[in-house]
């Protein structure tokens, strides 16, 4: 009998769902999404899903990462570069078929930035004015906000300050539309966490629609009869398989039952180089692999043990025989190019000028030192790394270090109460602009987590905030970026890359630092292997 | 026998209380919360989305709020999978894991029991050495080193199975042995031990003086009495089967409990974590009282205690 009401409960999970006609492209997604609602969620996975459901305003070329009309045909940028007027396009509709209008935007991010939904990426909507003080709560009044319904095809935004990636940031999920006329069918507005998301009742604007999802198993979406751009999506339908599991993924790929995966197993890469290097993908990604120094904590407090630290690293060493996957070694905090800006200053790897320093601090060939515990959160890869940093300052300074490996939470915990000597850390960029990176280490910020504090830095950082010209803008930064690495409390260790499998089908694909594929421009090619 | 089975029920709850007591305090004791994460949240965003998962009130007041809640069925919200409540995921997943659950439970009978019986027909013999070994190697053999060599062997080499999902009958075999070969190795163990015992006893020797044919000696009378450790140890496996397993639904990304539960300890998802562990706990209670039901109906001594 309890076979049977076994055999009657399991009988509920036997509803495989169908295989897709037409071309479809498969891809391994990593993690499962946490949700499908654009303004809850934070997460890579969940981006690569999105961006195919919905569209900002403007898009970017995947090439070349430059502002492209999305939603909106086109704009108008006022000549001190405060005020954008976006042209959305006649017709354009959602993808039940409802209009959508610049109502639509406005109501959207007036949701993204109400306090009680308490969106975790509406900070990046902080470059519209008000925007901040209305997110924290500060005022209730949206009409003070910088979004204003010209008619329903104007949108006029008004910013703080000049932001010039401005328009490149619209192809970020935060900046996305979400459907009102479903939402508050869901629930209130600022609810968090209501049903408006699921396969069924999620409406987009993207190039596809959700056609199904199953959680941990699979979400599939197919061509949006709606899209303003239908008649160039490609691809019949994109199915995201979200396994975790490196292993898994990898041979699901070998097995040829996915096109595309989110990662490699690092021991796999060697394997893939030699016997199939046309299906090995490697580029630079805007990302960066460092060590934080808690500055709070003696001997950490004096920036010459920092900086010894730092320039005994030989980060090549690291990047070649330790990564393996074409990693590049970091000089710097911002990866080089992110916007046409690539860091003057650079950490070198100079061992005697690292010796003199600490000599210069009362700790000659290390001796008075106390052990300086790396911590990192389990992972394979960082434990390795770990370990090479450890002999590398042991053999080059003479200095002792512990390794310490901790649960990513207990971890997180860790850097947040600053209770650590040197921890393992890094920084994706959410958008392509140093200032991405280098406003994390801002007085009390809420991700410097490494307790530094300068008043030179801050000031060239907010002095940077309000500068229009395009190259002085990027002078500050400049500056700002010799003072954080000439002071140390971070040590660069490299720059990411964005390693994955694609099958030698897949044509269309366009390499580019923020990892974003654009599904509508994929197609298969069976045989496509000649190339 | 009805008061046996209404006492057994009612000594379940407060083992349920003090399992989600416990859960509930020491989930929440461990360092770093739900809403960490790489990119820091403002403390504003952190506080209004504690508010809203009641996480700001008094820990005691949290505490009988979710006992309140529970009693009625609802598990609360999940924090990390947003858009739907605990319920609904172990809704969603406890059906998958049970019968991955079943079809292991099936595989571990089917093997585990014919091989107990044959080296327990010829004790010390080739066969039961060849037999009894195959069982160590299988105890021995951890899930991770299984199913990714079977996936190797039956699904890059042959091609005959799929790598990994949960989708047609196909998908569900390897899995399937992966689990239960663990299983199917103990049940052996067992099921020759326990034949061994009882074919050493008076009345099988009355049944063979009879003159009864050694297959009806064997089916009939002792596998009866021979049985009896394996139901016994049951009732905890199938508890264990049916809730998922981690390393198996990794390896073959199947969506599961097991899975689900995992990540939710990783993720600080108090509340499905207690969600999960109290499910598995009526599980474990259920499925025990079950074992103890089918001992007592294979064994007329047990029926009396």
């Amino acid at each position: 009998m309890l076979f049977a009401a076994v055999l009657l409960l399991a009988g509920c999970s036997c509803n495989p769902p169908p295989e897709l006609p037409g071309m479809v492209i498969k891809a391994g997604n990593g993690a499962e999404v946490q949700d499908l609602d654009p303004q809850q969620v934070t997460g890579v996975a969940e981006h690569r899903v999105l961006c195919s459901l919905f569209e900002g305003l403007a898009g970017v070329d995947p090439a070349t990462l430059e502002p492209v009309p999305g939603a909106a045909a086109s704009w108008d940028v006022s000549p001190d570069g405060l005020t954008y007027t976006f042209h959305l396009r006649p017709g354009g509709k959602w993808s039940d078929g409802a209009p959508l209008t610049a109502e639509d935007f406005a109501w959207s991010w007036r949701r993204m930035l109400s306090p009680r939904l308490a969106a975790e990426y509406a900070y990046l909507l902080h470059c519209l004015r008000v925007a901040e003080a209305y997110n924290a709560g500060d005022t209730d009044d949206f009409s003070t906000v910088g979004v204003r319904v010209a008619d329903p095809l104007t949108l006029v935004v008004t910013l703080e300050h000049p932001t010039p990636y401005f328009l490149s940031m619209q192809s970020h999920c935060a900046w996305y539309p979400v459907p009102r006329h479903v939402v508050e069918k869901f629930g209130a507005m600022d609810e968090r966490a209501t049903a408006w998301s699921r396969p069924g009742s999620l409406v987009g604007n993207g190039p596809f629609l959700l056609r199904d999802w199953q959680p941990n198993e699979l979400i599939q979406v197919v061509r949006n009869p709606h899209y303003w751009d239908a008649a160039a999506v490609k691809p019949d339908a994109v199915a995201f398989y979200p396994i975790d599991n490196l292993q898994t993924e990898e041979r699901t790929f070998r097995a040829g039952n996915l096109h595309l995966t989110a990662t490699v197993p690092m021991h796999r890469i060697p394997v893939y180089r030699r016997e199939h290097p046309e299906q090995l993908r490697i580029h630079p990604y805007l990302g960066v692999y460092f060590y934080r120094v808690n500055a709070t904590k003696p001997p950490f407090t004096d920036r010459r043990v920092r900086r010894a630290l730092a320039m005994a690293l030989d980060r090549e060493e690291i990047a070649a025989h330790v990564m393996k996957s074409g990693e590049l070694p970091a000089g710097s905090l911002v990866p080089p190019d992110t916007a046409g800006y690539t860091s003057r200053a650079r950490v070198a790897f100079d061992l005697e000028a690292a010796r003199a320093l600490l000599a210069e601090a009362g700790f000659p060939g290390g001796e008075g030192l106390p052990p300086v515990d790396i911590l990192y959160n389990t992972s394979e890869a960082h434990k390795t790394i770990a370990e090479t940093v450890q002999r590398m300052w042991r053999e080059h300074l003479g200095v002792d270090a512990r390794l310490l490996n901790q649960d990513w939470k207990v971890y997180l915990s860790s850097l947040n109460t600053l209770d650590y000597a040197v921890a393992r850390s890094s920084w994706i960029g959410d958008v392509v602009d140093p200032v991405n990176f280098l406003e994390c280490f801002l007085t009390g910020g809420g991700n410097n987590r490494c307790g530094w504090s300068s008043p030179a830095y801050d000031r060239l950082i907010r002095e940077s905030y309000g500068e229009v010209d395009p190259a002085r803008r990027l002078e500050l930064l400049q500056q700002a970026e010799e003072i954080l690495l000439d002071d140390a409390p971070i040590i660069p260790v490299y720059y990411y890359t964005w390693t994955f499998l694609m099958s030698p089908e897949v044509q269309g694909f366009q390499p580019n630092m923020l990892g974003l594929f654009r599904w509508q421009d994929l197609w298969l090619e069976p045989g496509g292997a000649g190339k | 026998m009805t008061g046996f089975v209404l006492r057994r029920l009612l000594e379940i709850v407060p083992v349920l209380l003090a399992v989600v007591t416990i859960t509930f305090f020491l989930v929440r004791l461990a360092p770093g919360g739900p809403f960490d994460s790489e990119k820091r949240l403002e403390p504003k965003a952190q506080a209004q989305i504690e508010a809203f998962y009641r996480l700001d009130r008094p820990l005691h007041r949290q505490y009988l709020d979710y006992l309140w809640d529970a009693a009625r069925g609802d598990l609360g919200p999940s924090y990390r999978k947003t858009g739907r409540t605990v319920t609904e995921w172990v809704a969603l997943r406890l059906p998958v894991s049970m019968e991955l659950g079943l079809y292991a439970l099936a595989v571990a009978l089917a093997i585990g029991m014919g091989a107990g019986l044959l080296a327990a027909l010829r004790p010390n013999s080739l066969l039961d050495h060849g037999v009894m070994s195959a069982a160590m190697l299988g105890i021995c053999l951890p899930g991770f080193v299984l199913g990714p060599l079977l996936t190797l062997v039956f699904s890059l080499w042959m091609g005959w199975l799929p790598v990994a999902g949960w989708t047609t009958p196909a998908h569900k075999i390897l899995p399937a042995i992966t689990l239960g070969a663990m299983y199917a190795a103990y049940i052996a163990r067992m099921t020759r031990g326990g034949m061994l015992e009882t074919l050493s006893q008076d009345f099988i020797r009355t049944a063979r003086a009879k003159g009864l044919t050694e297959a009806r000696i064997l089916l009939r009378h002792a596998l009866r009495g021979g049985i009896q450790p394996v139901v016994a140890f049951l009732g905890p496996a199938m508890a264990g089967l049916f809730t998922g397993s981690f390393v198996v639904e990794t390896i073959f990304q199947i969506p599961g409990l097991g899975r689900e539960f995992v990540e939710a300890a990783f993720n600080r998802d108090y509340t499905m974590v207690t969600g999960t562990v109290l499910v598995y706990a009526a599980l474990v209670a259920l499925l025990n009282l079950a074992a103890d039901l089918a001992q007592a109906w294979l064994d007329p001594r047990a029926r009396g205690q």
